[in-house]
């Protein structure tokens, strides 16, 4: 036998042996995995209302109940009161849903809409001594913090500062799903060219007066287009035809308004062409659905 | 001959590596074992009839009393001693059962367990962004037939339930706590720092650390000081204890209060259902306040921090009796008085005032102290010498000076961590807190 052969004959045996010991592990009842579906538990009211309301009717999940593996593991959070949550959700329904609703048809908000929100009782709180209110991700998932202390006209220890969670919660939700709207179809290139060379990654050091002096509508916006170009849209939405016209003529620098304006142009242009949404009305209806929560 | 090497190696691994059993060190798959144990403690936790007592560690050491009353439905009915209204009305909310690293319970909607655990510090007093370092989702550690114990899985908590009987789930429907933790607020009424529980023919001294719910109870047998530290809770009306103390034949598990009179400075409380008072002494019997004062010290001049006192003397029953708070000068007002120990054995004592246009510490008159220790734990204190700037002739800086400076000294107490009570001696209805500012 030649050195060949022998080379071969190992070989074979290898394979022989590897084949021979082929060992079948019994996987088990794989349907009986605990967790596999997600959580459950005994459905109450307000399981069935999100059901009837948000899940049946747009796909949308809302994940009330705690589970830390949404959220940040090096923060102290904590879950919602179940008493807010209906009032949160049905107020998210009626400032952001139905309007778009009303103006672009169902099919439209089926389609585009964030299908996750997860909601947290506490506020998220930076190191900085901050807050976060609201955070997304992947135009699919919206974490809302601070729910504990979500408070609408009428409610128990309403106080007017409690408006402006409500308008950041709305900033947040209108923000993002900008993104999901300008991920879609892009919005035209001339709005990257009206600030252009004024972007910086240092916004977070910029106030939103010197934001608006410079032509972007707060200092966020002046982080990249993108973000520019939704929180026009969040913005104008939320503080409605009125404020957001005070704001403007608010400002020292001309230039400023007239970037502004433009910017404002080619939003409006766009939900137009795009999507076949009238802006202004959408803001009015919006707005007039946020004063009907805090005035 | 190397060929035959070959071969036999082969028929070795050939035999070694067909073993085909496969043999399971347990006789059902995790997955089925893992059910099986969520199923046993579902069923312990909502199996007992009147609930659970529950006591709650945090993770910075302050500890809390629940009562717990699960169903087979994620529903949970809770009650906490955190404050009056957590202590009387009872309140309903979820959890579940789930296995994560290991079988956890979540509290996953929020209740009283979470206030602990709240990262507003203006709902439960501790930090910003952390509050108290609680828990309200914890691994389960052992279940028996009557206790179940936890560990938090974010802070390291600890939580012990113990099954409730019925006579448990009555005193919270009584009000008997929140009935305890309103009249305990009378306790630090007394005018007199130092307060004993009179019972049977002994003299028990009290000191109370709020901020971590502990108390450190000393009393004398013969001419020995006896003392111990239990954890405290509220409940039948009153104040128990973690453990009762026992002193021989007397067993002391805590007192509920019947009334606190003013006047006469007389809390009648019963123990062990039989009458006994709280009343308020000129000294301590805590064996402690001899190394407190040097303690107290030592802090500050191993350290470049320094103690400070917002409020001033309390004198009594009237907080910053000299109203010191009231100080200021053209461009600046009070902000605290500061002592410092320093190496060289003279200590700062300086009323420090913030500059509110140039936001700015700043010092003007104030004293160089000299700290004696004497034999019974004293620290008296004697001014060496004065900054430049002159006192003011009279106000609040200079009835704090002649205070501080008063002949028999102070007893210091170690109320907490991070703070303590310097106690006159001449009288006891004098004191300072100190807070360590890092």
């Amino acid at each position: 036998m030649n050195i060949t052969n022998l080379r071969i004959c190992v070989v074979v045996m290898v394979l022989g042996v590897m084949a021979s010991c082929k060992k079948e592990d019994d996987l088990g009842d794989v349907s009986n995995i605990p967790g596999l579906g997600g959580d459950t538990w005994a459905a109450t009211a307000i399981d069935k209302w999100i059901a009837d309301t948000l899940t049946n009717s747009f796909n949308i999940a809302a994940k009330y109940k705690w589970d830390q593996g949404e959220l940040e593991f090096d923060k102290t959070l904590t879950p919602p009161k179940e008493e807010k949550i209906i009032p949160v959700l049905s107020s998210i329904k009626k400032v952001w849903i139905d309007n778009y609703v009303a103006e672009a048809g169902k099919a439209f908000m089926q389609t585009y809409v964030p299908k996750f929100f997860v909601l947290v009782g506490s506020a998220s709180w930076n190191i900085d001594g901050t807050i976060t209110l609201g955070t997304a991700e992947g135009g699919r998932r919206i974490v809302l913090y601070v729910l504990n202390d979500f408070r609408v006209k009428g409610m128990t220890g309403y106080v007017s500062s409690d408006s402006f969670n409500i308008k950041m919660m709305f900033h947040t939700i209108e923000h993002e799903f900008g993104h999901i709207l300008h991920q879609t179809v892009y919005y035209p290139v001339d709005f990257k060219h009206i600030s252009v060379g004024d972007y910086t990654s240092n916004w977070n050091n910029v106030s939103d007066k010197a934001a608006n002096e410079k032509g972007f509508i707060s200092a966020y916006a002046q982080s990249a287009p993108d973000e520019d170009f939704v929180e026009m849209i969040s913005i104008m939405l939320t503080e409605g035809k009125a404020q957001y016209d005070a704001l403007v003529n608010g400002i020292t620098s001309t230039d400023a308004q007239s970037k502004l304006r433009q910017k404002e142009a080619i939003v409006v242009n766009y939900f137009k062409d795009v999507w076949g949404i009238s802006f202004y009305s959408l803001q009015t209806r919006t707005r007039n659905s946020i004063n009907a929560l805090i005035k | 001959m190397k060929k035959i090497v070959l071969y036999y190696l082969l028929a070795i691994t050939f035999v070694a590596s067909c073993r085909r059993d496969d043999d399971h060190v347990f006789d059902k798959s995790p997955d089925e074992r893992i059910n099986e144990t969520l199923k046993a403690y579902q069923a312990a936790i909502s199996g007992s009839t009147y609930g659970w007592n529950a006591t709650l560690t945090t993770g910075s050491g302050s500890s809390f009393r629940f009562y717990f009353n699960f169903n087979d439905s994620n529903r949970v009915l809770m009650y906490s001693d955190f404050d009056s209204s957590t202590a009387s009305a009872i309140k309903e909310s979820s959890y579940r059962l789930k296995a994560l690293q290991q079988p956890a319970l979540i509290f996953d909607t929020y209740s009283y367990i979470h206030v602990l655990s709240d990262p507003d510090a203006s709902v439960n007093g501790g930090s910003y962004g952390e509050g108290l370092k609680s828990d309200f989702e914890f691994r389960i550690d052992t279940v028996t037939t009557d206790s179940i114990s936890l560990t938090g899985r974010f802070n390291g908590s600890k939580m012990v339930l113990r099954k409730a009987a019925q006579g448990d789930r009555t005193g919270w429907d009584n009000k008997q706590v929140m009935n305890g933790i309103i009249s305990f607020r009378n306790y630090f009424k007394f005018l007199k720092y130092w307060k004993r529980l009179n019972y049977g023919s002994t003299q028990y001294d009290m000191m109370f650390d709020t901020t971590v719910r502990k108390v450190t109870i000393s009393w004398k047998v013969g001419v020995q000081t006896q003392s111990v530290t239990r954890g405290y809770y509220y409940w039948a009306n009153g104040v128990y204890f973690s453990d009762p103390v026992v002193n021989g034949s007397a067993t002391v598990p805590g007192f509920s209060i019947q009334s606190f009179n003013a006047g006469s400075q007389i809390m009648n409380v019963t123990v062990n259902g039989s009458a006994a008072t709280i009343t308020g002494y000129d000294v301590p019997l805590n064996p402690d306040v001899t190394l407190a004062a040097r303690r107290w010290s030592s802090v500050s001049v191993n350290s470049d921090y320094y103690w400070i006192s917002v409020d001033g003397f309390h004198v009594n029953g009237v907080d910053d009796a000299y109203n010191i708070k009231s100080l200021k000068t053209d461009s600046s007002e009070y902000y605290y008085l500061l002592y410092k120990s320093n190496t060289n054995g003279l200590d700062a004592f300086i009323p420090i005032f913030l500059d509110t246009v140039q936001n700015a510490l700043i010092a003007t008159y104030g004293s160089w102290l000299q700290m004696i220790n004497n034999s019974g734990g004293r620290a008296v204190f004697s001014e060496y010498d004065t900054r430049t700037t002159p006192y003011p002739a009279s106000g609040p800086a200079a009835s704090t000076r002649t205070q501080m400076l008063e002949g028999r000294g102070y007893y210091f107490a170690q109320t907490s961590s991070y703070s303590y009570d310097m106690v006159s001696d001449a009288d006891s209805k004098v004191w300072l807190t100190w807070y360590w500012i890092w």
